[in-house]
């Protein structure tokens, strides 16, 4: 079963979002501070991170810099809730270490169609199907 | 006769045969008790006598005097009393001495010798009432000047040469310099009797004015001249970003929670968390359609205030118009037939092409189709059509429905204006929809319009330019610069070049140039507007960006660019180029031709 390290703060969004994916079958782990989230990375090893971009106690750099310190995380995709676009988080100095970007507020079905990207294994190079 | 009052003389004179023949002149007079004399023999003494009570209306002045010689005397009384007349009385008659005196003030020059008694108070009475006028001018002049002077808007005066003849202190301070070097120079800011102009200000102390410039022609002095009024808009200016701001709250504020609602419901509907039952179920839809019909109502709100904010973003690419209408035709005609209503269309033989934001323009066709299907009775009809309109696009939604009052078409257009009350029930609208048609044709250069026979139905018009890429960046720019310019910030226009000679060759070309797309447009999202010229090659405007920033938009376009065509990113560089406004170009002309020159460049 895949794993998916989600890290966010706001309660609502998080048991909606662990419905949705375990529903999926994923296995889902949650954290809602980046200190917690690191720590959960470390135990967990997940196949994917949902990253909220704005959380109380780390900057988004500070949170990507641990999660790629980590032996296992170094290559693992990021999916990055934010307000902005990704031009704008470039805009802010933030690495490109995020795979992809979701717009908050977001559609389940477009986060769904992105996680599917990287778990479902799309062929090399092909456009994934939705 | 009025004239009752006394006049009240002051004599100021030190030698005491003089002041006797001043005596007796009055003693000489018809009539002579009107006047009352009193005596000072210096200046100093006159103002003490000035704080009598009577005051004097008038003084008679020697100019020689123990504290005082010569014609500066008149000065230093005038200086003392400077609401008195003043009659010079003097010894000897010289007449150039006589005209300086009174360029100076004095009401009258008298010689003491050679004036009869009648002379003398003639010349007081003129005088006093000459003084009279003189005040009331001066106190008119004071509150014109007071209301010029205290108007915040900057009042300038300026001769066909440009010198500047007047300035208020509203200028003084939009300038920040005082007004005697604001006279020095001549006046530089366009003022154009024809039209209101909006400038900005480059001040030397680096602050930058955002101004608003009104011209009069104006008579100056008997010379043809030019009021110019100065407003400084910054307060505005101020309003209109937290406006901005506004839309950005409101977009995200009021849509989190509302995405939050729908997921919620949603999730309980499809039996996620738990078995539903069919009644809970359609319990649970109705809560689901209205968060969407919510969702819309934001969606349109956004949309037009985004428009009239001038911050729509406008995704523009080469489209098919009649192939757009085929698929709305498609769209619709199911929910037209389960209304039993007729949806038919009348399209060219040729294709019509043109470059648009066809999303955009399908949402008008789309809000004008549902419009008709809902006022359109069971067995009625609803045409689409379109066809070349005189080197334009006329596009025509035509339905059998009740039609609209003649008076109500004018309205049609407004916010929230929904027209008639014939709508069957349970049909709501956001009232947004037509005010948002309009506001995306007028986007594209169009017009939008309707027509319409009560009881026969309705005709609603849209034309739409027909134009190759350029004309239609070219309408971008000058919308994004007018905005620019008149909040006084800046933006960058940068050009993607993927399918050049980086791609040519490459089988894999096409695939290349969709995920570039894709790329380009789930990550500039946020750019005011993004053309495509042709598969792989775009335009950008990225709005409140310096060079600076542009340059890095550009870094991160190639990067990703690069990434998925597997270049190697020190061979990037000719992917993008980048103008700047204001400093690559001030006009949209300006730009389309160094646009096109950078680009042959590249292609070079």
């Amino acid at each position: 079963m895949p794993k998916i390290l989600l890290i966010e703060d706001e309660a609502q969004h998080i048991l909606l979002v662990k419905i949705r994916l375990e529903i999926r079958g994923f296995e889902v782990a949650v954290a809602q501070t980046g200190a917690d989230g690191l720590k959960a990375a470390q135990k967990m090893k997940p196949d994917l991170v949902l990253l909220d971009l704005m959380l109380p106690d780390m900057e988004p750099a500070e949170i990507i810099r641990g999660l790629r310190s980590i032996p296992g995380v170094r290559k693992t995709p990021i999916i990055a809730f934010t307000k902005l676009d990704a031009f704008e988080v470039h805009r802010g100095s933030l690495n490109a270490e995020i795979a992809e970007f979701i717009p908050k507020p977001y559609e389940t079905t477009e986060l769904l169609e992105k996680i599917n990207k990287f778990l479902k294994k799309p062929k090399n190079g092909a456009k994934p199907e939705s | 006769m009025e004239q009752t009052q006394n006049i009240n003389i002051l004599v100021v004179e030190d030698n005491p045969y003089d002041a006797k023949i001043i005596t007796e002149l009055f003693r000489d007079i018809k009539n002579g008790s009107g006047f009352r004399l009193s005596f000072a023999e210096t200046l100093e003494k006159a103002g003490v006598a000035a704080r009598a009570d009577p005051p004097p209306d008038i003084l008679l002045l020697d100019l020689n005097l123990p504290d005082s010689y010569g014609p500066d005397t008149l000065g230093r009384a005038a200086g003392m009393f400077p609401d008195l007349p003043i009659i010079i009385m003097t010894g000897f008659y010289e007449e150039h001495l006589g005209l300086d005196l009174i360029k100076k003030g004095a009401q009258d020059y008298l010689v003491k010798g050679k004036i009869t008694g009648d002379w003398l108070a003639y010349s007081i009475k003129y005088s006093v009432e000459r003084a009279k006028i003189e005040r009331k001018l001066k106190q008119r002049e004071s509150r014109l000047e007071g209301i010029l002077e205290k108007s915040p808007d900057g009042v300038v005066v300026i001769r066909r040469d440009g010198r500047v003849l007047f300035v208020n202190h509203g200028a003084e301070v939009i300038f920040g310099h005082p007004r005697k070097e604001l006279m020095k120079q001549p006046f530089s800011l366009e003022a154009d009797p024809e039209k209101t102009v909006q400038t900005e200000l480059r001040r030397l102390d680096g602050k930058k004015v955002p101004l608003e410039i009104r011209a009069v022609e104006l008579i100056w002095d008997a010379e043809p001249c030019r009021l110019v009024i100065l407003r400084d808009l910054s307060p505005v200016r101020t309003l209109e970003s937290s406006r901005d701001e506004f839309i950005s709250m409101i977009s995200h504020e009021l849509r989190a929670p509302l995405t939050v609602v729908k997921e919620s419901l949603d999730l309980v509907c499809d039996g996620a968390v738990g078995e539903v039952t069919d009644r809970q179920k359609e319990i649970l839809k109705i809560g689901i359609e209205n968060s969407l019909r919510l969702n819309r109502l934001i969606d349109a709100l956004l949309n037009i205030t985004k428009m009239e904010a001038g911050v729509m973003p406008l995704d523009v690419a080469k489209a098919d118009l009649g192939l757009l209408l085929e698929e709305t035709e498609k769209d619709y005609g199911h929910l037209a037939a389960g209304r039993r209503i007729r949806l038919v269309k009348q399209l060219p033989q040729a294709p019509l092409f043109t470059y648009c934001d066809k999303e955009k323009v399908r949402e008008v066709v789309v809000n004008l189709v549902s419009n008709a299907l809902k006022f359109t009775p069971e067995n009625g009809e609803i045409a689409l059509s379109l066809r070349p309109w005189e080197g334009e696009a006329l596009i025509c939604v035509e339905d059998t429905g009740p039609g609209i009052e003649p008076e109500d078409i004018p309205r049609l257009f407004n916010k929230f204006s929904q027209v008639g009350g014939k709508r069957p029930a349970g049909v709501k609208g956001t009232g947004l929809g037509l005010a948002i048609s309009k506001g995306i044709v007028e986007l594209h250069g169009g017009r939008i319009w309707a027509e319409s026979t009560p009881g026969t139905g309705s005709k609603f018009y849209v034309l739409l330019p027909v134009q190759p890429f350029d004309a239609a960046l070219k309408g971008v720019i000058k919308r994004e610069i007018e905005m620019a310019a008149a909040r006084n910030r800046n933006f960058c226009v940068i050009d993607v070049n993927f399918s050049g000679r980086t791609l040519k060759g490459n089988p894999r070309a096409q695939e290349l140039c969709a995920r570039g797309e894709t790329f380009l447009k789930s990550n500039m999202r946020n750019s005011h507007a993004i053309l495509k010229r042709e598969e792989g090659d775009f335009t950008l405007v990225i709005a409140n960006a310096d060079p600076r920033e542009g340059c890095r938009a550009c870094t991160f376009v190639e990067k990703g660019l690069a990434d998925i065509a597997g270049l190697d990113p020190a061979l990037t560089s000719d992917l993008t180029s980048m103008l700047s406004y204001p400093v690559d170009f001030r006009d949209e002309e300006t730009f389309i031709k160094k646009m096109a020159a950078v680009r042959e460049k590249v292609n070079a």
